[in-house]
């Protein structure tokens, strides 16, 4: 969904429309629940963290500037997710053994992208999944706050990881 | 796999694990929480003498008559409250509503027992749609109740003496009225007045023996809406009247009858027990009373004044409220002053001589205790008693 489109949508949301914040939630929910379980590595935290997530979208969105949508409901995510982790004492070492053995469903599908995921570091899983989502570099570094080029190397090294481990080499 | 099956494959793995549960967001937006906080005012005890119930009553529905429509909470508290101070206690109701419906909320308001019969105050709080759906609502110090602003004290008394002299000579009848009306502050917690001594003088044309017979009636109504409680307090005091000489038709009255009307305290309770009501013989006021008409023959009696009390005891009795043996009050008289003991309680007496008045604490006093008369009036308080106003 187009950043105008999200602006909209938001628009109506300080309205109080509640079909605009549905509206939201199926173009955003995915991406969302993405970027929590990078963090959280839970499948039911990062169900609350979306839930969390566009509560505070309809609370808070009397705050929102207008300016990039996407990087603001995708910040709320993150906060949130980090939030969850401190509330729940979750020492996790995010950077490297990160084990999605136990969140994955075995299909065959997951398996794969449990391999890959496993095989990255922290940082990499949260761009490729933002990444997937249709996320751009630029709005990836806003959310993350790193620099875009950062991301944008960050991004070349973890698909080149993943396209090694599935075999493949061609890259588009 | 190329770079865009990769990222199509993580896409739709993590759309299939993302949930799709938008109603449960809509009803935690939907929920709101309403606080009731019900402030209950007394500015006098008097008035709080039953306990405050409070029922809140919430329902979803503009229609609360509605046999369907059953209300989602309800909550009954009594409020602990404090008869011998003012006091403010709230009650604090939470509850939570995920309907859409415009809620209503009934509170309720009973005050039962008090004198003024049963109270029955309902408030409404009704709330807005667009309100219950962005924010909780808090109606906290909505409600103010307050039972009772002032106490008004309406006290009348009105004093019968009706002599009737045994030698049948004569009767005399003299009514004597007071009323006195007092409003007491809002701050006003015990309420204790005292009415003025009203004296009444009577002359009696007789010798021999005269009965006085003391009826008082005393009207109070505590409160502005209350019942009156009436208490009618008869007493029958009899003075003796001793002639000076035999048969004739000048005799010397030597303590004629001085009423004296005191109300020593009045509670917020009503009154129970009779006002003490004393006649007092006042040596320094005699009366000269002659006789018109010839006495009849029993009126030769050549009597002596009695002798005065020397002294006067308490004996505290542990079981006994009244600690001189069930008597509420008694007097006694030395060679310059009559002393009236009221046994206000069991702790208190009130001491009244020559005007004065001195209520002393007998909890110093566990066992027995001795008081002289001559004690009180040389030293003006007795060691073993301590007053306590």
């Amino acid at each position: 969904m187009e950043n105008s489109n999200l602006n909209d949508l938001l628009r109506r949301i300080k309205e109080k429309d509640m079909t605009a914040l549905e509206e939201i939630y199926s173009a955003m929910k995915n991406c969302v629940y993405g970027l929590a379980f990078t963090y959280t590595k839970s499948h039911s935290d990062s169900e609350d963290i979306v839930q969390d997530t566009f509560l505070t979208v309809w609370k808070k969105c009397n705050t929102y500037s207008e300016n990039n949508p996407k990087a603001w409901i995708m910040t709320i995510a993150k906060n949130l997710s980090i939030n969850c982790i401190k509330k729940n004492k979750i020492n996790l070492e995010l950077d490297e053994n990160i084990s999605y053995n136990e969140n994955f469903e075995s299909t065959a599908n997951t398996e794969m992208i449990k391999s890959m995921l496993s095989n990255l570091k922290d940082a990499e899983c949260k761009i490729v999944v933002m990444y997937s989502h249709g996320f751009s570099h630029a709005e990836i570094a806003e959310v993350l706050s790193l620099p875009c080029s950062t991301v944008r190397w960050k991004y070349r090294n973890a698909i080149k990881k993943l396209m090694k481990l599935s075999g493949g080499g061609k890259n588009d | 796999m190329t770079e865009k099956e990769i990222l199509e494959s993580i896409r739709n793995e993590f759309d299939n694990m993302a949930p799709d549960n938008f109603k449960s967001i809509e009803n935690k937006i939907r929920k709101k929480t309403i606080s009731f906080k019900i402030i209950l005012k007394s500015a006098v005890a008097a008035a709080i003498l039953a306990l405050p119930v409070v029922t809140v009553k919430y329902t979803n529905s503009l229609n609360p008559l509605d046999p369907q429509n059953k209300p989602i909470a309800e909550i009954t508290t009594v409020v602990s409250h404090k008869k011998t101070t003012p006091f403010s206690e709230s009650v604090t109701y939470t509850t939570t509503d995920t309907t859409t419906a415009i809620p209503k909320t009934e509170i309720y308001f009973t005050d039962t027992g008090t004198p003024t019969g049963t109270i029955d105050t309902t408030f409404t709080q009704e709330l807005q749609s667009d309100t219950a759906l962005s924010e909780n609502i808090d109606t906290s110090s909505v409600i103010s109740y307050m039972t009772t602003p002032s106490l008004t004290i309406s006290e009348s008394q009105s004093t019968d003496i009706n002599h009737e002299i045994d030698s049948d000579v004569t009767t005399d009848k003299t009514t004597i009225s007071k009323t006195t009306e007092k409003t007491v502050p809002d701050t006003s917690i015990q309420l204790a007045t005292t009415i003025t001594t009203t004296t009444l003088k009577t002359e009696h044309t007789t010798t021999g023996y005269a009965d006085t017979d003391i009826f008082i009636e005393s009207t109070s109504a505590t409160r502005p809406s209350t019942t009156t409680v009436a208490i009618p307090v008869t007493t029958t005091a009899k003075t003796q009247m001793y002639p000076t000489a035999a048969n004739t038709s000048d005799c010397t009255i030597p303590t004629p009858p001085e009423t004296s009307i005191e109300s020593p305290v009045l509670s917020d309770q009503p009154c129970s027990s009779p006002l003490p009501v004393t006649t007092n013989p006042t040596p320094e006021q005699n009366v000269q009373v002659t006789t018109p008409k010839k006495p009849s023959g029993n009126n030769n009696v050549a009597a002596s004044p009695p002798a005065p009390i020397k002294s006067f005891s308490i004996y505290f009795m542990e079981d006994s409220d009244n600690p001189n043996t069930g008597l509420d009050t008694f007097s006694f008289s030395d060679e310059k002053y009559i002393y009236t003991v009221y046994f206000v309680s069991r702790y208190r007496i009130i001491v009244t001589y020559e005007n004065k008045t001195i209520t002393y604490s007998l909890r110093t006093v566990l066992n027995s205790g001795i008081i002289s008369p001559k004690e009180l009036y040389e030293n003006g308080l007795p060691a073993v008693l301590t007053p306590i106003s």
